[in-house]
């Protein structure tokens, strides 16, 4: 994994302290001492209890990442020998 | 120190810094990730292309040159996929990350890793369970943007910037005159000419397209005053170069004496943000206008209302 220190003070004066960032469940789990899927971060996340609800969320940021991927990046490649 | 931008115009700061890492390059194979910043149409790509264009690698020929537009780079996974293994890996390459303040949150933490490199020129980066060779001896870094203020700070740092500066009359007319070598200029038209074209580069292209156009359209190849006040008849050239929109604007003033930004965006019927970010910095660029509290037309704003 590519990994940068930066510590939360200074990452919440670039993406604001309240911004929700996505964590590894299983980082989170041992410092709650209890299942992530059991526990709500804030009200906002309350609807995460509903498991259907939960899956299309999961699925919606699967297929997300899947057409980033997939999306093509534009580039031109010049080669001066020819030119 | 060898002049390899003799065939751009202006921007001599620019040539003289540029020219400095290229000399630098051929004896030492190095190159610091440079930025290059500036307004748009200020030459930014054709100046990252010149100075790739002298870049050699170690059999003798001219690298080659890719160019990446930041805004269809989604994530780290499609830039190492698509990009980084088929075209940079293992190759001497430059690279130039346009409009680079769109690059994704992901790929710009890597970059953070990838050139943090105080003395070496190689550097490892692993990812996804994934090693990737970086050499800055082959691939050299370019990038640019007219967003500078967007690019994660820490990122900034590791970059050297090179900043472009808008072109003045006589750089312009240049442009003109060196885009248009059959035309034969009478009268200094050019000097009018080149102010309307608002310090930009890429304007004065667009304006000679339209004379060579002109001019084909007369089959005559010299261009005067009569001709430059029919062209600007024909296409809507207004003093200045400024827009409709700005003729707008300068009209609003001129009837209602001044206007707060929300009262002249109502009249104009455009927000407030592209009023201000489009229009009203070139305005107060050429004293057209002045804001002390209110927006208000400026003598020179009323002389240039008066030839509408």
């Amino acid at each position: 994994m590519g990994i940068v220190e930066i510590s939360y003070e200074d990452l919440g004066d670039w993406i604001g302290k309240k911004t929700k960032i996505p964590i590894l469940k299983k980082w989170l789990e041992p410092i709650l001492g209890e299942d992530i899927n059991n526990f709500c971060i804030d009200s906002s996340l309350k609807k995460c209890h509903d498991d259907n609800r939960r899956s299309d969320i999961e699925s919606d940021i699967e297929s997300d990442i899947e057409s980033d991927i997939e999306s093509k990046i534009e580039y031109s490649l010049t080669n001066f020998e020819n030119e | 120190m060898n002049n390899y931008f003799s065939h751009l115009v202006g921007q001599n700061a620019v040539k003289k810094k540029l020219s400095f890492y290229l000399d630098a390059f051929h004896k030492t194979s190095q190159c610091p990730f440079l930025l290059m910043s500036g307004a748009k149409g200020l030459g930014k790509t054709e100046f990252a292309k010149s100075f790739a264009k002298n870049l050699y690698n170690q059999d003798g020929d001219r690298r080659s040159f890719l160019e990446l537009n930041c805004s269809t780079i989604k994530n780290n996974e499609q830039f190492f996929e698509q990009i980084f293994l088929p075209l940079v890996a293992d190759n001497e390459i430059t690279i130039l990350f346009d409009e680079c303040h769109a690059l994704p949150l992901d790929l710009t933490m890597a970059f953070l890793t990838i050139f943090n490199t105080e003395k070496n020129s190689r550097k490892t980066f692993e990812w996804n369970e994934m090693t990737f060779e970086f050499n800055f001896k082959q691939q050299t870094f370019i990038f640019a943007t007219t967003e500078t203020d967007k690019i994660f700070p820490p990122l900034k740092d590791r970059l050297t910037n090179v900043d472009f500066e808008t072109y003045d009359s006589d750089d312009l007319s240049n442009i003109l005159k060196l885009c248009l070598p059959e035309v034969v200029f009478i009268n200094n038209v050019e000097k009018d000419i080149a102010s309307t074209i608002r310090g930009n580069a890429r304007s004065a292209v667009k304006r000679a397209k339209e004379i060579e156009l002109y001019c084909g359209s007369k089959n005559r190849n010299v261009f005067g005053l009569n001709d430059w006040a029919d062209l600007k008849d024909q296409v809507g050239i207004l003093p200045l170069g400024i827009t409709h929109t700005e003729k707008q604007i300068l009209e609003a003033l001129n009837n209602c004496g001044s206007a707060t930004l929300t009262g002249l965006a109502a009249k104009i019927g455009m927000s407030k943000t592209a009023l201000q970010r489009d229009h009203e910095l070139y305005l107060l660029n050429k004293d057209l206008i002045e804001i002390d509290g209110k927006r208000k037309i400026t003598s020179q704003g009323l002389t240039i209302c008066k030839t509408f």
